[in-house]
């Protein structure tokens, strides 16, 4: 077996509760807790969740902008967490990212040639005088017209905007872009073509991605694997087939079940989930999510589930299911 | 007997610099009691343009509403004087925006919006209304609804806020419910709470204007629906009608570009292009640049809504079919 492209360990990404006029520390928000998943090369991972569950905390801290608490990052057989600032300024262009909100996350003051030419600049890939040839192909490759190069975020719609996003991304040639809700924010008909386009790319140039969700349904289309994160923690991982047809994780079901599926079974009264994620600032006990499962036991609310292998799958196997629930077996 | 809400050949443009421009054009919508009628499209279509014109909630200037009726119960709200439409706001017909972060006073806690708004249109005390400002707080799920009612709002959570803002619409049993995308900011999960609270509404045979782009929420929560594209009702009809064959283009891609409709991995029917621009709306069918089935006529002539079966479409197609 080939080693993974990006393999983490055990994260956990910490943030400091302060208080008073001296902000001394009071404790700590876990926002990702004890976080092991892996991403092979060409393969597409979805990472799933409400808001505040940690997903983007995650994408943070694999692009070193959040320091780990604990865990290891390996990407492409060199550790992130103890890596040299020579090392990461060689690794960094390989690992790119693609925001939510492309109204936020271009400079308004660049055009398009700069925005997509920066990073090769900066790293010294291309001289200036390339750039117009370089940022012609990267808008070709990317559904944009050479007439686009010399204007500014402001005159581009949102869904033209997140093309101007994925074409700087690609620039570098990374292994592996992180998707954080790169979709959530366009219109349906728009959303379309941009799932589209990553998924043109991902042939072209073999690429991995970290796609960051809320939708599963969006999740479903693109991913191989999904990893379904609650409070911080994964509660289940499979294929996205598996997840989608056969959730195991009670969280999972009732994720599930509330999405309204156009088309699908109208039920009067799905399977609910009571009340909100709690904070994650004073977690519950045991397993995270026992207050709003309707499964609990006593034993649910002392003793805390690890991620484990489920089901009929074949041992040793990449794509293996895991589940972290005490219950697993009996429900 | 009129029907519960009326709207005829609505128009709303609004002032920019760059010229007058239109936002909503010619909309005529009907709502009946203990239905619920599902306004889809896509940002900038106008759907909440004509949301807020029932109430007259857009802001004139730069706002105006050129021409067209609003009837609710067969009177027009639309020359109705501003002291008598309060009297309708609120207890007749009850609105919940998509931003539950705006939509609360910060300055004032929880307990004395719910509060004032109940005393505005009742006549209760002080004691009465938070007694039943409390028990309204419990039934949209909000725990410690006793203990809340203290609460400012930044010091409650998405969901939560948008639980009071549908608590303040619901507890004036109002007649008709206009829900302006009320769960777009929120959780799948807390969406599905947020829905039941409303199917219970339309079980007091209330009726629902609901506004979003998701058309699985249509699916799960509407009897009828209207999908606008680019200041237009392109498509009406039954829900289960318009999904199993939608008769306009537009409604047809809109469905299918849904991922979950889809196989996986494989390329999605997406739609080519971008919608117009309102400032330059092409002289012929509104959609006709992005249409698989354009033809020569949809580029010359703008197509009215054709009735076919109790459903329309604004489609040159949808009139060959009927001859």
């Amino acid at each position: 077996m080939t080693t993974p492209l990006l393999e983490i360990r055990n994260l956990s990404t910490a943030f400091p509760i302060r208080r008073g006029i001296f902000s001394r520390t009071v404790g700590h928000v876990r926002a990702v807790d004890d976080v092991s998943l892996t991403i092979g090369r060409g393969e597409t991972l979805g990472l799933v969740g409400e808001s505040g569950c940690g997903k983007t905390t995650l994408a943070r801290t694999l692009l070193l902008l959040e320091k780990a608490h604990g865990g290891t990052i390996t990407f492409d057989g060199t550790e992130l967490t103890q890596a040299s600032p020579n090392q990461i300024r060689r690794l960094r262009p390989r690992l790119q990212v693609v925001f939510q909100d492309p109204y936020e996350s271009l400079n308004p003051r660049m055009t398009v040639m700069e925005i997509v030419t920066e990073g090769l600049i900066t790293h010294g890939r291309i001289r200036r005088r390339e750039m117009e040839g370089t940022a012609t192909e990267l808008l070709h490759d990317t559904g944009l017209g050479p007439e686009m190069l010399h204007r500014y975020p402001h005159e581009f719609s949102g869904g033209q905007r997140q093309r101007i996003s994925i074409a700087r991304a690609i620039a570098m040639k990374p292994d592996l872009i992180l998707c954080d809700e790169a979709v959530s924010a366009l219109d349906v008909s728009i959303q379309s073509q941009i799932l589209n386009l990553l998924m043109d790319l991902r042939e072209r140039h073999g690429l991995s991605y970290l796609f960051i969700s809320h939708d599963l349904s969006v999740v479903r289309h693109i991913a191989d694997r999904v990893a379904v994160m609650y409070l911080g923690r994964l509660v289940e991982t499979g294929t996205a087939e598996a997840i989608m047809q056969q959730p195991q994780h009670p969280y999972t079901r009732a994720l599930i079940a509330a999405i309204p599926k156009a088309g699908g079974p109208r039920r009067d009264k799905p399977l609910r989930l009571p009340g909100d994620v709690p904070s994650p600032a004073n977690p519950p006990p045991g397993c995270p999510f026992h207050p709003r499962c309707a499964f609990a036991q006593d034993r649910c609310r002392t003793e805390r589930p690890a991620l484990e292998p489920c089901g009929d799958d074949a041992e040793g196997d990449t794509f293996r299911r895991e589940v972290a629930c005490l219950r697993k077996d009996e429900i | 007997m009129p029907a519960l809400l009326d709207i005829q050949h609505l128009s709303v443009s609004f002032k920019t610099d760059e010229g007058r421009v239109p936002a909503v054009n010619d909309v005529s919508l009907t709502l009946e009691r203990g239905q619920v009628l599902g306004l889809v499209g896509e940002s900038g279509c106008g759907k909440s343009v004509t949301a807020m014109s029932i109430l007259r909630l857009i802001p004139q200037p730069p706002g105006q509403i050129d021409a067209g009726k609003i009837l609710f119960h067969g009177h027009d709200l639309l020359p109705l004087p501003i002291d008598e439409l309060r009297t309708v706001r609120g207890r007749r017909i009850a609105m919940i925006f998509q931003e539950p972060m705006t939509a609360l006073s910060p300055l004032h806690r929880i307990g004395a919006q719910l509060v004032e708004t109940l005393r505005l249109h009742r006549d209760l005390d002080r004691k009465a209304a938070w007694k039943i400002a409390t028990h309204w707080l419990t039934k949209v799920g909000i725990a410690d609804a006793a203990e809340r009612m203290h609460a400012w709002p930044h010091q409650l959570s998405g969901g939560m806020r948008q639980r009071v803002m549908i608590a303040m619409a619901l507890m004036l049993d109002p007649v008709l419910l206009i829900a302006d995308e009320p769960t777009t900011a929120l959780d799948v999960t807390v969406q599905a709470q947020i829905f039941d609270l409303m199917r219970d509404l339309m079980k007091k045979d209330a009726g629902l204007l609901l506004i979003t782009h998701d058309m699985g929420v249509i699916w799960e929560m509407c009897t009828h629906v209207a999908v606008m594209y680019a200041s237009e009702v392109v498509e009406t009809g039954p829900v289960d009608a318009v999904f199993e064959n939608p008769l306009h283009p537009y409604t047809r891609a809109l469905l299918a570009a849904i991922p979950g409709n889809a196989p996986p991995q494989q390329r999605l029917p997406a739609i080519p292009g971008q919608v117009p621009s309102p400032l330059n709306l092409p002289d012929g069918c509104h959609f006709a640049d992005r249409c698989p089935l354009v033809f020569e006529r949809c580029r010359r002539e703008h197509p009215p809504l054709y009735t076919k079966d109790n459903r329309f479409s604004r489609c040159f197609l949808a009139e060959e079919a009927n001859t």
